[in-house]
């Protein structure tokens, strides 16, 4: 551990969904808040940073805790700080940055993440009428599922964000339509 | 300090060219052996590592994070490897043919732009320069853009190229610029290469080989050297 920020690195978390340096500061006035880095770092100068605040002038104390990896453990390295962020941090796993995953080759573990869904949708469709021609020769494959899993999963990350979403759930189920209107 | 510096003869736009041959040459054995070093994860060797990235071409420069570039192209190697930008100009250069018509089609951003981190403000500048592609794309693609933009392009621009030539493309007019860009883009999603690599490669052959098709044949002698 290292009191300050990272020095340089990749940030695991879109820009987008970072705090700003000067939002955060202002929560630490108030309070004595310690801001938490932690950092994957890959031996030959990669780091891969997990943090909820963009770098910049930041008036918090900053803590940086750094973990070496060498070079071709980057796959369970990234895996290691996305599963983190997604499980203990509760992060929405949407706002990992794509490129990232597909760089340290996560891809196959986090298709929506990654793909199009028009990608993900022609996929599905071809792995169903696959599945359409096995079972016609009378074979059965469990592998179709892992879309409707991976939406089940999504939701429940949804709803244990944010439990007003339930709500519009609930109303979506009960009349599907009202959805359509949404979009006009 | 200065002992671990690569000094690629070449552009970023080098890795979304295909041919592996010119990756050695132009980048330097050093420089592919570091790319295989830092890409082992997912790829055992040259080949593999060069379909990786053109298969993702948005990752490389987060793999290159912390290499020290020099030589002739070190600005714009700087630029790419610290903030993943890359310039979105047009890099080949057309021999002149005169040409009045003028396309409908705004495509102003080179295919080398793929190689930029897709931040807010790169997706603008493909919203504002490169608006035609979004009628034939709903987004970027970040992955296989090659085989996605082979799909989408419409089969009338590409039958430009092949029927006019590149060079003819070129030096067609969007309001009071040249479609440069669009030339690069016919000739990457037909070769699968840059045509200004192939140009330093010597393969002006190549690239201006339908010269003799635009409307000012005397061009060809002047400018290809085969």
């Amino acid at each position: 551990m290292r009191w300050g920020m990272p020095q340089r690195g990749v940030y695991l978390l879109k820009e987008v969904y970072m705090a700003e340096p000067s939002e955060a500061s202002s929560y630490c006035r108030r309070d004595s808040f310690v801001v938490v880095y932690i950092v994957a770092s890959l031996d030959g100068g990669l780091d891969v940073v997990y943090g909820r605040v963009k770098p910049g002038a930041l008036e918090c104390p900053a803590a940086t805790f750094t973990r070496r990896f060498p070079r071709a453990e980057a796959r369970s390295a990234v895996k290691t700080l996305v599963d983190f962020a997604v499980k203990v941090d509760k992060v929405p796993l949407f706002q990992v940055n794509p490129e990232v995953l597909r760089f340290a080759g996560l891809c196959d573990d986090y298709p929506l993440v990654c793909e199009d869904p028009a990608v993900v949708i022609k996929r599905l469709m071809a792995n169903a009428a696959d599945k359409r021609t096995h079972s016609q020769r009378g074979v059965s494959t469990a592998s179709g599922m892992w879309l409707v899993e991976e939406l089940a999963r999504i939701l429940r990350e949804k709803l244990e964000l944010d439990s007003g979403f339930a709500e519009v759930l609930k109303r979506v189920i009960e009349d599907p339509d009202r959805l359509r209107e949404c979009y006009v | 300090m200065y002992i671990n510096v690569l000094k690629p003869r070449v552009d970023p736009c080098i890795f979304l060219h295909s041919n592996v041959d010119d990756w050695l040459a132009l980048l330097g054995y050093d420089f592919v052996r570091e790319l295989v070093r830092r890409f082992r994860h997912v790829a055992a060797e040259v080949d593999d590592v060069a379909r990786y990235i053109l298969e993702n071409p948005g990752i490389v420069s987060i793999g290159l994070r912390g290499v020290e570039v020099g030589g002739p192209y070190r600005r714009e190697w700087r630029l790419f490897v610290e903030s993943g930008y890359v310039e979105p100009r047009a890099r080949a250069r057309w021999p002149y043919t005169p040409n009045d018509e003028s396309l409908d089609v705004r495509l102003q951003v080179s295919p080398c732009f793929l190689l930029a981190t897709l931040t807010r403000d790169v997706g603008a500048v493909w919203r504002n320069r490169a608006a035609s592609l979004f009628s034939w794309v709903s987004a970027v693609p970040r992955h296989k853009p090659l085989e996605v933009f082979r799909e989408a392009f419409p089969l009338w621009l590409r039958e430009l190229g092949w029927s006019h030539g590149y060079v003819w493309v070129a030096w067609t007019r969007w309001r009071d610029r040249r479609n440069r860009h669009l030339a690069e883009w016919l000739y990457w999603l037909d070769t699968g290469r840059m045509p200004h690599i192939d140009a330093i490669r010597g393969r002006a052959g190549a690239v201006y080989e339908t010269a003799g098709r635009t409307k000012k044949p005397a061009a060809e002698g002047l400018y290809v050297s085969s």
